[in-house]
């Protein structure tokens, strides 16, 4: 037999293997899972889902593959769209207290990871206005005197310019975004001087009286949408001159806010928290490939190395800490965004839904 | 060796072909759309008409050469390529048909979009309410393009009022005062100018601009009235002296139309057709660009009225609905990311909207020549709730300017070629049931001469008489078209109702042949009386067919600073009915 039959008959036998082996591989299809993100969360989800896809993860030799829909906590909790037709497998919320919310409903969700990062709900207002909300620094911008100010409705009544009419401020639906739900988690906490909230202390028709006017200073919920931010951008002083939002989405827009009218960021001294629990769908149908893919996938998110993506979206991880190289934390510095963030009292939400539900009831009720 | 390496190569080839694991899928099946494509259908406002069919197209064409639109990258492994069916449609009339696919699956307006995108959230809200049921996710909604409502005003008009009052923010309260005053724009430092105001805006059942107009105009009356709070309330809305406020305010108007593409080639015409018109800022600067068929005669300014206005802010909002799948939703959502990148919003801005991308810096066509404001509005009105947006929607009903209408249809013999009586009978008939039952509307026809066959009266009491005229229509005799047309002029200029729109609609398909010696001066001179009056007589001519006497029926229009209608038997019914929307 000559030697190039021979090299040519071994390769043949090769190229066989190969391709068998290639068969046998390719016959395996990816394992296809929902990964359910509240909108918060969505940006940077969808960019650690495109990596961790490109990764080829694998469970049982089958590629876990992660789609990623977006569900708002509310409409997950509320509505039960994590048990209709947005069925996930795996869970991000913007809070852990949606998964308790979620679980107290019945919902079969599972923590997999406390948190993945964290972020602070704060404030943003222009220096205009924060220099008359704080009689030219003579009082601290608190919720003290942005509820003041909302309630005598117009700026020339307490001291600010009459062109800039009414006082408008801006935060999206809380009875549709968490942001919106912390808006009014974080006034009770103020107005009860309290981190743990009660049911009776939401209920309290003191609380409500003084929150009723922020409410209506908020000129059309319907625009506001998911980031407060760039609702601002968009609209300049015409629409709002004082926002709520996560530090986040402040971080990620901070660089688009001119130098005219400053903005000044405020962190509560009672603070609500997001922190970004990661969750599975665990019912008896799920089967074991399953959850050890959703443990492959809180795990590859749990590693440090991830915190880079998290910090491009402006978020933190969960200890506060930012890596010193984290560009959106360095350039915003110079607006009083520390480093490191440790807030002293982070607002617990009431762990009964029945009192959460009546909260939101009563701001639907006062919005309309 | 050579043969063996030959044949090593074509193995390796194989090899690599067997172990490819699968290209883009973004190849094109029936119809262009791609094989496995995730299929979304979108409605959008008429007026993103100008960027977003182009959008539409190169996100397809993008998907099709399998390439992610939004990313720029080929398609992934098991990236299923999107691909979208767009039409435009009045925002009213789509937010109803949403509506009814939910509560009255068997109307006939029903509609199940994947993605609706008006002009103005407003809608959304309302959708919501009225369906009572979260049919769109209010807190995603996303802005595409921004574009404030403003009143459209001659230059020389708003110079007038702010030379007159001393000041440059104005407002409504300014242009109440011209209404109010006794000789009008004269009494504003323009001595030939006529003394009434004469301002124009679409339907607010259909049209966002006009449902903010209304909401605009609720709030001016209020406010007259005394109102300081910050958001209107049911309590404003039922008041009937801020009622009669507004309808003071709609006294102005010369008359309705359904779409705002009409009001661009109307106020187009000059000072003498209209003062003003509630318009979007794109609108205007459409008309300053010289892009409508007539070009104006001077230039349009926006003004951004000081009490305040509305952002429309072009959103678009899923439905959430079980005709769309979860698959459509991300769809949806990546031809939303689609239109918010750079090179998208630099086409919306080319188009005269604002970009809501930060990285796209507003440059012209926002600039003083087209009339407009980089800075745009100082003040933004709180949007009313849903349940008060849909009251100040059904008050429209009876705050309304309401019409006396004369239809005079020319049934000489001609008309009996080429079924044009037929289609012309099928289109008065759409008139009258397309108009609001408060108007009175009449029937006089023409050939040899005019006759009076249904005396102007509430179309809720004449309507039976009206089908049954309409549909006795016989073709006969000659075409009296200058004496009929006088009359009908004479009759309408002599009911004396100072707060309704008195109009003519005059649908003739050929030349005056009559006998009568009446001349086209005779008309034109009927019309110059009857403009001399604080409520002259509109008249708006309609050539039917290819054998009509434009060059008379011009003649007319321009005596009344209105635009001759161009019609035949195949788009006579949509005239008709559009025309009976100005009322």
């Amino acid at each position: 037999m000559k030697r190039g039959t021979l090299i040519i008959g071994l390769f043949v036998i090769i190229v066989a293997l190969v391709i068998g082996a290639n068969y046998l591989f390719r016959s395996q299809p990816p394992l296809e899972l929902r990964l359910a993100v509240d909108p918060l969360a969505e940006d940077w989800a969808r960019q650690a889902v495109t990596e961790f896809n490109a990764g080829d993860t694998r469970v049982n030799g089958r590629q876990i593959r992660l789609n990623v829909i977006s569900v708002s906590d509310l409409n997950a909790w509320r509505q039960r769209a994590l048990a209709g037709t947005s069925r996930a497998d795996l869970w991000l919320p913007a809070s852990s207290a949606t998964v308790s919310y979620a679980v107290a409903g019945g919902l079969p969700v599972r923590t997999l990871v406390d948190s993945l990062a964290m972020t602070p709900l704060i404030s943003g207002v222009y220096a205009s206005r924060a220099d008359v909300l704080t009689g030219q620094g003579a009082q601290p911008l608190d919720w003290a005197a942005i509820a003041q100010a909302a309630a005598a409705e117009r700026w020339d009544a307490i001291g600010g310019d009459s062109g800039w009419n009414f006082v408008k401020l801006a935060f999206p639906l809380p009875n549709q975004t968490m942001t919106g739900l912390a808006v009014l988690f974080s006034g009770a906490a103020a107005y009860h001087e309290t981190a743990a909230l009660s049911g009776r202390q939401l209920a309290d028709p003191g609380f409500r009286d003084w929150l009723a006017p922020v409410i209506a200073s908020v000129s059309n919920f319907n625009t506001v949408g998911n980031s407060v931010p760039a609702f601002m951008l968009r609209n300049g002083t015409a629409a709002a001159d004082l926002g709520f939002a996560p530090e986040s989405q402040w971080l990620v827009n901070l660089r688009n806010f001119g130098a005219g009218d400053a903005l000044v960021l405020h962190y509560p001294d009672y603070t609500f928290v997001f922190d970004f629990p990661l969750a599975i769908w665990d019912d008896p149908a799920v089967t074991d490939e399953v959850r050890a893919a959703g443990r492959a996938f809180a795990d590859w998110m749990s590693a440090p190395a991830r915190q880079a993506i998290a910090a491009a979206h402006g978020l933190r991880p969960p200890d506060g800490l930012v890596a010193p190289d984290a560009a959106l934390f360095t350039a915003a510095a110079a607006s009083g965004v520390p480093a490191g963030y440790a807030p002293e009292n982070v607002i617990q939400p009431p762990g009964n839904t029945t009192d959460v539900q009546s909260l939101i009831s009563w701001f639907e009720d006062v919005s309309r | 060796m050579r043969r063996s390496l030959v044949i090593l190569l074509l193995l390796t080839a194989l090899l690599l072909a067997a172990c490819d694991q699968g290209g883009p899928s973004g190849q094109a099946g029936p119809g262009g759309i791609p094989a496995n494509a995730i299929t979304i259908d979108v409605i959008y406002a008429p007026e993103s008409e100008l960027y977003m069919p182009q959008t539409i197209a190169e996100f397809n064409d993008s998907y099709a050469r399998g390439i992610n639109p939004v990313t720029g990258q080929q398609l992934a492994s098991g990236e299923r390529p999107v691909y979208v069916t767009g039409r435009n449609a009045s925002s009213g009339t789509v937010a109803e048909g949403i509506v009814n696919a939910f509560i009255a699956p068997n109307n006939r307006n029903v509609e199940r979009p994947t993605v609706f995108a008006p002009s103005v959230s407003h809608w959304f809200a309302l959708v919501n309410f009225q369906a009572n049921r979260d049919v769109f996710d209010l807190a995603n909604i996303v802005e595409t393009a921004r574009a404030p409502v403003v009143m459209a005003i001659w230059e020389s008009r708003l110079k007038a009022i702010q030379d007159t009052v001393g000041y440059e923010d104005v407002g409504w309260e300014e242009l109440l005062d011209v209404l109010n005053s006794e000789n009008g724009w004269q009494d504003f430092g323009l001595p030939g100018a006529r003394r009434q105001v004469y301002y124009g805006h679409t339907d607010p059942r259909v049209s966002s601009t006009a449902l903010s107009t209304l909401i605009m105009e609720f709030y001016a009356a209020a406010r007259d009235e005394g109102f300081t709070g910050r958001r209107l309330g049911l309590e404003q809305v039922r008041d009937e002296t801020i009622q009669e406020g507004v309808r003071r305010i709609e006294n102005l108007i010369r008359h309705y139309s359904s779409r705002t593409t009409e009001f661009k080639e109307y106020i187009a015409q000059g000072t003498d057709y209209l003062d003003f018109v509630a318009l979007e800022e794109n609108d205007l600067i459409y008309i300053n660009q010289g892009k409508t068929e007539v070009k104006p005669p001077e230039k349009l300014v926006a003004l951004y009225p000081k009490e305040g206005t509305f952002w429309h802010e072009h959103p678009m909002g899923i439905v959430n609905a079980d005709w769309v799948t979860p698959e459509q939703r991300e769809a949806a959502r990546i031809f939303i990311d689609y239109v918010l990148t750079e090179s998208v919003q630099r086409r919306i801005m080319d188009a005269g909207f604002r970009p809501v991308n930060p990285a796209v810096e507003l440059g012209y066509p926002f600039v003083p020549e087209n009339g407009v404001t980089a800075q745009g509005p100082k003040t933004v009105l709180d949007v009313p709730a849903p349940n008060v947006i849909a009251e100040i929607q059904q008050s429209w009903a009876y705050v309304k300017k309401q019409a006396d209408v004369m239809l005079l249809i020319d049934v000489s013999g001609s008309m009996q070629s080429e079924g044009k009586l037929d289609q012309a009978k099928q289109a008065a008939l759409a008139f009258i049931e397309s108009m609001d039952t408060s108007n009175r509307v009449g029937l006089t026809i023409f050939s040899d001469r005019a006759r009076e066959i249904v005396p102007l009266d509430k179309l809720e009491t004449n309507l039976v008489n009206l089908r049954g005229s309409i549909n006795s229509l016989q073709p006969e005799g000659g075409t009296e078209l200058y004496l009929s047309s006088q009359q009908a002029i004479d009759a309408m200029s002599a009911v004396e109702d100072d707060r309704r729109i008195r109009a003519v609609v005059i649908l003739s398909d050929g030349a005056d042949t009559g006998d009568s010696g009446a001349t086209l001066n005779d008309v034109t001179r009927a019309i110059s009386a009857s403009r001399e009056s604080i409520n002259p007589v509109i008249v708006i001519p309609v050539a039917y067919g290819s054998d009509a006497d434009i060059n008379a029926l011009n003649s007319i229009a321009r005596a009344a600073a209105t635009r001759v209608q161009s019609g035949d038997p195949n788009n006579i019914q949509a005239l008709l009915q559009l025309i009976s929307s100005y009322f």
